[in-house]
């Protein structure tokens, strides 16, 4: 049978098994009776707590306050309701929350304490957490419906409205339109259904101005319902815009890029990866696929057979010996298109090791099909340039032909009137006057035949300068003493150079031709050529009567095409060729503004 | 009364030739290298054909005929290919030329001239 206990035997049951810190206090502050609870929270033994007056195990700085609540106590009240610090026996303190009630008739103090130190050490945390939130966040709070009920000073600065103009309205306040109903009744589904929402939001201030917030939206429950949200945000505004800034840089790089047909390129030596930017992929006519990176044997096997080899050396020598290179190829593309590209790369160390080349790829296509077929063009017009001169020598060569011919023609003519009266002496005379007569016709032939000859390889033989200017002055004379020009030569013997004297001579040709051209109009007409020897060089200087060439057209009249002459007169390729044929002598052809008259200097080089 | 017949030409080979194929009790030749000497005679001897090459040695052969103010038949002679003839000259010989073509034309001229 089951006994009943009797009522104090529970109220003793409750003292000694309670959760709850139990004690009694005598007036004198002192320990009457502590239940077992109170001993194993603070950890002192029975003893210690009965022998030590209540006030000392209390926080120095609750001490006034605990004072004051027993005195209040003493004083009549009925009960007390506190909380204070309390010494553990490790030095640490915990949290008690007090009620008490004092016995009238004894003045003992009957207490229960219990430890609220987590609660409030979560409750600190909590409220910490609030006030960063609301210190350091756009912080608003809103009822179910959205309505406004709360908000901090940074909603107010960011958003330009005042708390007062805030409250009692919904976010619609700031909705900048930007956001599509959808966006907005997503979020209000998400956080209607107790799910914390989170993204950008583009929102419009009183002014007008537009800002960016990151909000995270959180419902508040209250027994199960959502009471409120709250809504924390940060303003993002800068972010977007320099996001915004730099997408418009990109755009820009990548259309100007596009424009100008560059591309770029880094590879990564550890995997060989490429990355292409998109110009690269559409000249290189690559389709880009998402997600897949091409790989450096790929790359090099975008270019013709001819030119694999080429870029494969060049790559391997940028990653070995970190070679910069630059190449002009021609791109076989997967779409079967060859055209001509540029591209270069250049070895990027980290640490002193190569880890990436990177470059550009340009489409030279046009560029250099418009080039080739300039090329072209200048070697069919060198060759008809070469024509045209030999044209204009054979018309003014033609009367240094036929004055010997007349001569030739007239005495063969007396020879046959005189034939039966002449004497042997004078036919002997008339005779050589005819063979000396063809002898001048077969020199200038000789000198014609060099012109007509069409030598493909260039033949370079030691000559002698004097013997060139001499040739060309042959070719030449006719033209000047038509024109009547004076000419005048002073040579240096036994100067000889490697050249090809065809081209040499075709070089002094032009420019005597030029020389006798500029000074056609001038009252006083003459062309010196003069050869001079410096310690490094043998020059020829030709000079003509004329008063130079003005600076500003210097550095044009190399170039093919240039011309000073009526179109009928020249085809502007003389000095062009002049000068490429020096080039490939190594030897220079220059203006001297130093003398007062027209003066072109060829320079050969004594080494050669 | 003969021809009176000038040639003009820088080429003293020519004008040796020229006066010993043509000069006759028929034609007077005189020869010039020097055209300024020649311009000199013509103008003062008024011959009746003058022959004039294109290219001498200070003026040319347009300069020369020019130069010569009287009625004589100027015929231009000349070696080039392109020269024109200006109305100052009443015919153009092409060198090389024949010495029996220049005399017919010496005699047809002076018969149509009525120079005898």
């Amino acid at each position: 049978m089951m006994t009943i206990d009797t009522p104090k035997h529970i109220y003793e049951k409750l003292f000694s098994l309670s959760m709850d810190m139990m004690c009694v206090v005598n007036i004198a502050g002192y320990f009457q009776l502590v239940n077992p609870s109170f001993s194993e929270k603070l950890g002192y033994s029975e003893a210690e707590l009965l022998s030590t007056t209540m006030i000392d195990f209390i926080h120095p700085n609750d001490i006034d306050k605990t004072v004051q609540v027993l005195n209040q106590l003493s004083a009549g009240q009925h009960s007390l309701c506190f909380d204070n610090s309390y010494r553990h026996k490790n030095n640490g303190y915990l949290t008690l929350a007090w009620t008490g009630h004092v016995d009238a008739d004894s003045g003992l103090i009957y207490l229960i304490a219990r430890d609220i130190t987590d609660q409030i050490k979560v409750s600190n945390k909590l409220q910490h957490l609030q006030q960063a939130l609301e210190q350091e966040t756009i912080y608003a709070e809103t009822d179910v419906n959205g309505v406004i009920t709360k908000v901090n000073d940074k909603f107010c600065q960011i958003s330009g409205y005042s708390a007062a103009e805030l409250l009692g309205h919904t976010h619609q306040l700031v909705n900048s339109g930007y956001h599509s109903s959808l966006f907005f009744s997503e979020l209000w589904q998400t956080i209607s259904s107790g799910r914390i929402w989170s993204g950008a939001i583009k929102n419009r201030k009183k002014n007008g101005d537009y800002y960016f917030v990151q909000s995270i939206l959180i419902p508040i429950f209250d027994n199960n319902e959502i009471s409120s949200y709250v809504a924390i945000r940060q303003d993002i505004t800068d972010k977007v815009n320099s996001d915004y800034n730099c997408s418009k840089a990109l755009k820009i790089l990548n259309e100007t890029s596009a424009a100008a047909k560059i591309g770029g390129w880094e590879l990564e030596i550890s995997t060989g990866g490429l990355s292409w930017t998109n110009e690269t992929f559409r000249i290189l006519e690559v389709d880009e696929l998402d997600g897949v990176t091409p790989i450096l044997p790929k790359g090099l096997q975008l270019f013709i057979d001819k030119d694999i080899p080429i870029i494969e050396n060049a790559v391997h020598r940028a990653i070995t010996y970190g070679e910069p290179y630059a190449l002009e190829l021609q791109a076989s593309t997967p779409k079967g298109n060859i055209k001509w590209i540029y591209t270069n790369g250049k070895a990027n160390y980290v640490d002193g090791k190569i880890v990436t080349l990177s470059g550009i790829i340009q489409d030279i296509h046009e560029r250099k099909i418009t080039e080739i077929n300039y090329n072209k063009e200048k070697q069919k017009n060198s060759v008809n340039a070469k024509f045209a001169a030999l044209g204009e020598l054979s018309a003014s060569i033609a009367h240094e032909i036929n004055n010997p011919l007349g001569v030739i023609s007239g005495y063969a003519e007396l020879l046959q009137l005189t034939s039966t009266r002449a004497s042997a002496a004078d036919i002997c005379k008339k005779s050589d006057i005819i063979l000396k007569s063809c002898d001048r016709i077969s020199h200038i032939v000789k000198s014609l035949k060099k012109f007509s000859r069409t030598d493909e390889e260039s033949q370079y033989r030691v000559c002698s300068l004097q013997d060139l200017i001499k040739e060309a002055v042959v070719l030449t004379k006719p033209k000047l003493k038509q024109r009547m020009i004076r000419l005048q030569c002073h040579f240096i013997e036994n100067i000889q150079i490697l050249c090809n004297e065809i081209e040499i001579e075709q070089v002094l040709v032009n420019l005597i031709n030029n020389a006798i051209d500029a000074v056609l109009l001038l009252p006083d007409k003459w062309v010196d050529i003069t050869m001079a020897e410096t310690p490094n060089h043998y020059n020829i200087v030709i000079t003509d009567a004329g008063l130079g060439i003005p600076l500003a057209k210097q550095h044009v009249i190399f170039e093919p095409f240039f011309t000073s002459k009526k179109a009928s007169e020249g085809t502007g390729l003389g000095l062009s060729i002049v000068k490429g044929i020096l080039d490939s002598h190594d030897a220079t052809i220059s203006i001297d503004n130093n003398s007062i008259n027209t003066r072109f200097t060829i320079s050969f080089p004594k080494s050669v | 009364m003969p021809i009176k017949v000038v040639y003009i030409d820088d080429e003293e080979l020519l004008c040796q030739m020229f006066k010993e194929y043509l000069h006759s009790a028929d034609i007077n030749i005189t020869t010039f290298t020097d055209e300024l000497s020649a311009i000199t005679y013509c103008n003062e001897t008024n011959p009746d054909i003058i022959f004039i090459d294109y290219r001498l040695t200070q003026l040319n052969g347009t300069d020369v005929a020019n130069a010569i103010v009287n009625d004589a038949i100027k015929v231009l002679i000349t070696g080039e290919l392109d020269v024109d003839m200006e109305h100052c000259f009443s015919d153009k010989i092409q060198k090389p030329y024949r010495l029996a073509a220049i005399k017919s034309f010496i005699i047809d001229a002076a018969s149509s001239r009525c120079f005898y």
